[in-house]
């Protein structure tokens, strides 16, 4: 079989700074193989997808050494424009990457402008559609969509485009379950098409399947080779940053046939170990038959009703455009409802002036990019501070809490621009958090956030519930919902479809299809075992307990 | 629900019908001619293009239009008898006339252009552009401009957002919002310069060269029918110029 790209020792250094993005760098893949790329923030995953589409170092600059070869082909003097049409792309901030203002239109924009014959284009256009569940989309504005659906959108048009090497660069950030399942068969289906693909991510489990996987760590290949061998030594994967199958490897090792009793339960959490939260208080957000729909006419919310206590770790779960950004927006008080009503103790948010309400609800935004602005980290931190009007003991008092409670200790004087998008996403976190808000909202805190940046941020969170701040955070990823919220709602349609422990809602897999999820890989291998756990740390303490461990 | 009647008359057929009335309401200068002519667009507005919220909603922009029209233009206009004047401010009939029909044509012209915009995407208008053989280069542009400012003002929603959520307060004083706006600059500067690039590398790698002409998509060529109605009305706007050129409606026959 031709080989589809070869790379062959690759050393990349970006224009300024001082390590290799990418040092000695080797892999082939053939045509028709699928691979996952696995590491974690700054392994040089996206790096390897650039050189792959000459857009490192046409684009981004740098110095480069070794080769890239593409269909036989070598990138070397040759810019993207080049490769059009041999290799498609869908970039990590895939929002700046779209062209077009129509849906439609946006995945006709590639076959149009690469020459495809005019008959050919409404077949790729419906059938790229149709793979990433768009069809009854394909008329709305682009602007209107969420950010799941503009990521599925910048998927179809790629797929549109039927190129012969497809790279898909963290292409799951903002997609439901059922849209990383969707994209996982996408990846699959190209490989028996004859097609090559590579898809770049921090999620283990988006490997599964794929033909091979590479694990990057510090710019250098850690390990190569099928997924369910390579995924399952736990040792490889936490030496690339990525969070390791520990139960998948259990299972996989002991084979399907021993035996568990059905009638094994655990009786607490692994994880969730009560001390670790604040005790839930009285309500204190009540959303009562809650509406809103956005000036285009997309009814967000519809009659949601959700009430939340003092001291709560709730996790918000559903489907992309389901309508939990929505509401969290009207909880800290950045929408005007259209009908229904939020109240925080009583009060609508939009009736507290704005100094009461920053401190009331600290909002950290999906992208701290939208939100930071100052030079340092530490002038960053203390904005909000000032805003109060609070003295400088005090600002400085806050600056240092919310600092260590981050992490950040021995960075004040950094420029957050320049720090990578974990370290920013915590700034921003600190920066809400020195507002010292009773009610802290997270709108997918951990997009794009490696296993060890997602473990920080969610401990400090965890640690600061604990003091008592009331806690509301929105998530595609099942496993952290699973981990750390002690409630979670089901969001679909605008409406709440049940609410409840994680333990009941996360394994109840027809409620959570209902709203495009399903329950975390523990989850479903614990109901083939029959135990009650939604977590690895569950499962594995379900297992102990029942003695598995010792069984041959 | 059935689409306006306008959408189905082919983009460039679209733009030929606005561009004919654009010149129809430079035609006069008479303020009942154009009144009528205007009329004649509002109805279209809401009956052909199914805009008339939208039209409401600039209803007020329209009436400053209209006042800001009649009060500025009396003092370049000598002609005619006075029938104000306040210190150094004088005013004819002629010019007060005059100033109504300016108003009345700009309000036309942007319910026209209201009116075009209720029925056509902007790929539609680089459709239509390129059938007039203008370069890809120049409708990529467009609809890139149209993709954009969305992209620009939701950045800057957020940006905004975030600062009021952060107990950011803007005040009613101009400078005082001026100062504060000032955090949000930074932001959207830093995500267009990224989306800048961003993009670029995108159209490349989808193929976009500008002087690569594209496969069309989604739109026939026109047929007869399409250009029927820019006939008509092009017919319409000779008479009109005919009826101009024997002296009707104009209040000052030497002026646009």
């Amino acid at each position: 079989m031709a080989e589809a790209f070869e790379v062959a020792n690759l050393t990349f250094t970006y224009q300024g700074r001082p390590r290799p993005a990418l040092s000695h760098f080797n892999l082939v893949l053939d045509e028709g193989r699928t691979l996952g790329v696995l590491g974690h923030s700054g392994a040089g995953k996206s790096t390897l997808l650039a050189a792959l589409a000459a857009v490192v170092p046409a684009v981004k600059r740098g110095t480069l050494s070794g080769a890239v070869r593409v269909l036989g082909e070598s990138l070397a003097g040759l810019k993207p424009r080049d490769v059009a049409g041999t290799v498609a792309f869908v970039f990590e901030d895939f929002d700046a990457a779209l062209v077009a203002t129509t849906v439609e239109d946006e995945v006709a924009f590639g076959p149009r402008y690469l020459g495809v014959p005019a008959p050919e284009i409404p077949a790729r256009v419906e059938g790229a559609l149709a793979a990433c569940g768009l069809d009854a989309l394909r008329g709305r504005r682009v602007e209107s969509l969420s950010g799941g659906q503009k990521q599925r959108l910048a998927v179809a048009a790629a797929l549109a485009a039927d190129a012969q090497l497809l790279l898909f660069d963290e292409a799951t950030t903002d997609l439901d379950p059922a849209g990383k399942a969707a994209l996982k068969r996408i990846v699959g289906e190209l490989g028996e098409r004859g097609r090559t693909a590579v898809a770049a991510d921090n999620d283990a489990t988006q490997a599964l399947g794929l033909d091979e996987v590479a694990l990057l760590g510090q710019g250098e290949l850690v390990a190569y080779g099928a997924p369910h061998e390579t995924l399952a030594d736990a040792e490889l994967t936490a030496r690339a940053g990525v969070a390791p199958l520990p139960y998948l490897d259990f299972f996989e090792r002991r084979g399907s046939d021993y035996r568990l009793r059905p009638s094994v339960k655990i009786k607490k959490r692994a994880y969730e170990n009560e001390a670790a939260y604040a005790v839930p208080g009285p309500p204190t957000v009540v959303a009562d038959a809650l509406t809103f729909t956005y000036p285009g006419g997309v009814t967000a919310l519809a009659d949601f009703d959700l009430t939340i206590y003092e001291g709560d770790f709730i996790a918000l779960v559903g489907e992309n455009g389901g309508g939990k950004t929505t509401f969290a927006k009207a909880v800290a008080g950045l929408l005007e409802p259209s009908a229904g009503t939020v109240r925080i103790r009583g009060r609508a948010p939009r009736s507290l002036p704005a100094k009461r309400r920053a401190q009331t609800v600290g909002y950290l935004f999906q992208n701290p990019d939208h939100q930071i602005f100052r030079a340092t980290v530490r002038e960053e931190i203390a904005f909000g501070p000032r805003q109060l009007g609070l003295p400088a003991e005090e600002i400085g008092r806050r600056v240092a809490g919310a600092m260590a409670a981050v992490g950040l200790i021995g960075l004040e004087e950094e420029d957050p621009f320049a720090m990578p998008k974990g370290d920013r996403q915590r700034v921003a976190l600190a920066s809400v958090l020195a507002m010292e808000p009773e009610l802290l909202v997270m709108d997918e805190p951990t997009t794009g956030l490696d296993r060890a940046e997602v473990a920080s941020l969610m401990e400090a969170v965890v640690a600061l519930n604990r003091r008592g701040t009331t806690v509301i955070f929105i998530t595609h990823a099942m496993d952290v919902a699973a981990r750390y919220a002690r409630r979670v709602a089901v969001v679909a349609g605008g409406r709440v479809l049940a609410e409840g422990k994680p333990r009941r809602i996360l394994a109840d897999a027809e409620l959570l299809s209902r709203a495009g999820l399903e329950p975390p890989l523990a989850a479903r291998l614990a109901r083939e075992l029959g135990l009650d756990a939604v977590t690895g740390e569950e499962l594995a303490c379900a297992l102990q307990n029942d003695g598995v461990q010792n069984r041959p | 629900m059935k689409e306006p009647l306008l959408k189905n008359l082919h983009p460039a057929a679209r733009l030929t019908l606005l561009a004919v009335v654009l010149a129809l309401l430079t035609t006069f200068n008479h303020p009942a001619y154009v009144a009528a002519l205007a009329a004649a667009v509002t109805f279209a507005v809401v009956f052909f293009c199914r805009a008339g919220r939208a039209l409401r909603r600039m209803a007020p922009l329209a009436a400053a239009f209209v006042l800001l029209s009649v009060v500025m233009w009396p003092p370049f206009i000598d002609a005619g008898r006075v029938v104000a004047r306040f210190s150094i401010y004088r005013a004819t009939d002629l010019g007060v006339l005059y100033g109504l029909a300016v108003g009345l044509r700009i309000v036309g012209m942007l319910f026209a252009g209201l009116a075009f915009l209720a029925v056509t995407t902007p790929e539609e208008f680089g459709r239509a552009l390129q059938s007039f053989r203008l370069p890809p280069g120049a409708t990529v542009t467009l609809t890139l401009a149209f993709r954009l400012l969305p992209v620009m003002f939701e950045t800057s929603a957020r940006a905004l957002e975030a600062q009021r959520a952060r107990g950011l307060e803007f005040g009613s004083n101009f400078l005082s919002q001026a100062r504060r706006a000032l955090p949000l600059v930074v932001p959207v500067f830093l995500y267009s310069l990224r989306s800048a690039d961003q993009l670029a590398t995108s159209l490349e790698l989808r193929g976009y060269r500008a002087t690569r002409r594209p496969t069309p998509y989604g739109t026939e060529p026109p047929t007869r029918w399409d250009w029927a109605v820019p006939a008509a009305l092009i017919a319409c706007a000779a008479a009109a110029l005919g009826l101009r050129l024997s002296g009707h409606g104009a209040v000052l026959p030497g002026r646009l």
